[in-house]
């Protein structure tokens, strides 16, 4: 299979810029591109007309239960095989995913992924057969690193009566004990306590650094506040749609959070991107390039955080949803 | 390279990276032809994104400071003195510029402003013969 | 092969393999000597008709619901391309085992049964050993016509009333034995329909575990 680099040069967004940000001519590759994704369930259709994962860092899916992120993780690891569109995996050619390319993926799941009755010690034996890429020693210092092996646990613990939690350490153990180029993980986040969110954050910026570049992440959360300190690139996804995807860093330019008096909240209103309003003054995300709307104003300008801005932006498409 | 950030102070991290890498390059620090850390293990260390360090280490590389080698990483560039003066020129402006809002604030004259200067000036000069 | 078997053996628990490796043969053989000691004959049969009725029930703790609507959702086995693989050999090898476990427990039990009255083994003789053959082949033929029809359900007394049932169609294929001069054409029909049942048992639940890739 010969490796063809897919180059994307200067990247643009599905919405509309504006002007105050710069084309970024930094030349950025793709782990994984697709076009045209549509699947349609009874009330539903997932319709993802471009989706392009940058290389060598950790992408977010966010959107609130029901957005489709499940459906479309599934469809990008294999798990689900009845959709419209095609997918190219690391700059090959072909358009849909096959066994070689699923070696290259460690994905991570809210179904009941393992059997039931599967011991810790058989998840390791099935681990070699499935997959070329595991490594025992790996998995075996990894669950005890996570506190699911060794001293912590019995080898012989079934993974039924494992608690949500050390199911999901499970997981990323027999995932981050094989060679990827790709980790997909569906809500990795919320099975784990605080303490163990970070290490997952963790888990994930040294399996970048390991790459050199060449390995990246794509996860999917509803509460993005959580694995914000990792995220490099989100993708928001509303009702089967992407409604907004960037760099963080420019997402943040883009978007401004603005906090005002509460006379000028009419106002503000109109110009704002989303606003919430009380007593005390308003606050709110602004899009940078209506900032000049707001002059006059008495207001304080912060740079917004990503939980922020998509909340803002899932808001806004929910009820312009409802409009129409 | 330690490199302390603070979380909550309003200015971006990378900004504070830039910072912080700035002042080390021009003290001279980080010597000409020296790596930065790849922008994955800074990261890393940093416990933050790799899109923050990258953008950090891009504007480094605006200012010329850096050069960004393709699969290599940023290594510093050198430093002619001509740049080197003015962006130390610029920081003093900076700093004198700031003491003089302060003085304005505190309704001291220029008059008194430079006596304040010139004693600093002195008590340096001493500190540093004895 | 070694790798099929470890396929294979992946999917049972370790109270599995006591209870099908270990518990059933000795119980069953029991069962079988009592009957024999008891009735001064018969336990072969008991043997015969009591195998089928264990080996449905049991693989309720193995393949289980493999074939109903809501099932295998085991994403890591779906995740990867060996996964597919994977099954599939799990359950060629458990069919493989069910018929070596069957010739085997009724070849031991002949054997001891044999040594216990006094005779030597070639005694029974070419008809002797056309009988274990043909009891070999009934019982895996019932056995996997069970399973296959069991693994619709995933509830225990669906495998217990499909175990019974295949205890009653046993023991209506050693009332066929009594047609003495037919015995090999029934071998043969017994072979082919025993490959053809294990062939169609694998294609079932393959084609479910297929469609698990599509559904809502």
């Amino acid at each position: 299979m010969t490796k063809m680099d897919v180059k994307t040069i200067e990247r643009n967004q599905i919405n509309d810029i504006g002007s105050g940000q710069e084309q970024r001519a930094r030349i950025q590759e793709n782990v994984l591109q697709a076009r045209n994704l549509r699947k349609s369930f009874k009330g539903f259709q997932l319709s993802v007309p471009r989706l392009e994962l940058p290389k060598g860092f950790a992408t977010a899916l966010i959107g609130e239960n029901g957005a489709g992120k499940t459906t479309l993780l599934n469809i990008l690891t294999g798990i689900r095989l009845d959709y419209k569109g095609e997918i190219s995996y690391f700059g090959c050619p072909e358009k849909k995913i096959d066994a070689q390319v699923q070696e290259q993926i460690g994905y991570t799941g809210p179904g009941s992924y393992f059997l039931p009755q599967w011991t810790i010690r058989q998840v390791e034996e099935i681990s070699g057969l499935l997959f070329a890429n595991f490594h025992r020693d790996r998995y075996r210092a990894l669950c005890e690193e996570l506190g699911i092996g060794g001293n912590g646990m019995d080898a012989t613990k079934q993974v039924k009566s494992l608690s949500d939690g050390n199911r999901m350490k499970l997981m990323l153990a027999a995932v981050l004990a094989r060679d990827t180029k790709l980790l997909i993980l569906d809500e990795p986040a919320s099975p784990l306590d605080p303490l163990m969110r970070d290490r997952l954050c963790d888990l994930i910026r040294d399996y970048l650094d390991q790459g050199g570049g060449e390995n990246s992440v794509f996860f999917s959360t509803h509460n993005i506040s959580d694995m914000e300190s990792v995220t490099d690139y989100a993708i928001i996804l509303e009702n089967g749609s992407i409604v907004e995807e960037g760099f963080v860093e420019e997402l943040k330019e883009k978007y401004i959070c603005v906090k005002g008096e509460a006379a000028d909240a009419g106002k503000a209103g109109e110009a704002m991107f989303s606003m919430h309003r009380s007593t005390y003054g308003f606050e709110g995300i602004c899009l940078s390039r209506n900032l000049d709307r707001l002059a006059g104003m008495d207001i304080t300008l912060e740079t917004p955080t990503l939980s922020q801005i998509s909340v803002a932006v899932m808001k806004a498409n929910t009820s312009l949803g409802k409009r129409a | 390279m330690p490199l302390k950030l603070l979380q909550n102070s309003g200015v971006p991290i990378y900004q504070q990276i830039a910072e912080q890498l700035r002042a080390d390059i021009l003290a001279g620090k980080l010597k000409e032809g020296e790596y930065l850390p790849s922008i994955r293990g800074l990261a890393k260390d940093l416990r933050i994104s790799v899109i923050t360090t990258m953008k950090a280490y891009e504007q480094l590389e605006a200012e010329g400071l850096v050069t960004a080698a393709q699969g290599k990483g940023f290594y510093v560039n050198a430093q002619d003195s001509e740049m080197l003066r003015e962006q130390h020129l610029r920081k003093v402006e900076e700093a004198l510029s700031e003491a003089i809002r302060a003085a304005e604030i505190a309704g001291m004259t220029g008059k008194e402003l430079q006596e304040i200067l010139r004693t600093l000036l002195d008590m340096r000069e001493e500190k540093e013969i004895g | 092969m070694r790798k099929k078997i470890k396929s294979y053996l992946v999917f049972t628990s370790l109270w599995y393999r006591l209870g099908v490796y270990l518990a059933l043969p000795l119980v069953i053989s029991g069962l079988g000597f009592l009957i024999e000691r008891g009735l001064a004959g018969g336990g072969l049969i008991i043997v015969t008709v009591l195998l089928p009725m264990a080996e449905i029930i049991s693989d309720v703790w193995l393949f289980g619901g493999i074939q109903t609507k809501d099932s295998l959702r085991l994403e890591y086995l779906k995740a990867s391309g060996h996964g597919r693989e994977i099954i599939r050999t799990a359950l060629e090898m458990d069919l493989l085992r069910k018929l070596l476990s069957g010739i085997g427990i009724l070849a031991l039990f002949s054997l001891v049964l044999a040594v216990g009255k006094g005779e030597l083994p070639e005694a029974a003789g070419v008809q002797g050993f056309g009988i274990l053959v043909y009891l070999a082949l009934l019982s895996y033929l019932v056995s996997t016509l069970g399973t296959f029809l069991s693994r619709y359900g995933s509830l225990l007394w669906i495998n217990m009333v499909v175990g019974y049932g295949a205890m009653i169609l046993a023991l209506l294929g050693i009332f066929l034995l009594g047609l003495a001069e037919y015995i090999l054409i029934i071998d043969i029909l017994f072979a082919i329909f025993g490959f053809l049942m294990s062939v169609v048992a694998v294609k079932a639940a393959m084609k479910r575990v297929e469609r698990s890739y599509y559904d809502e």
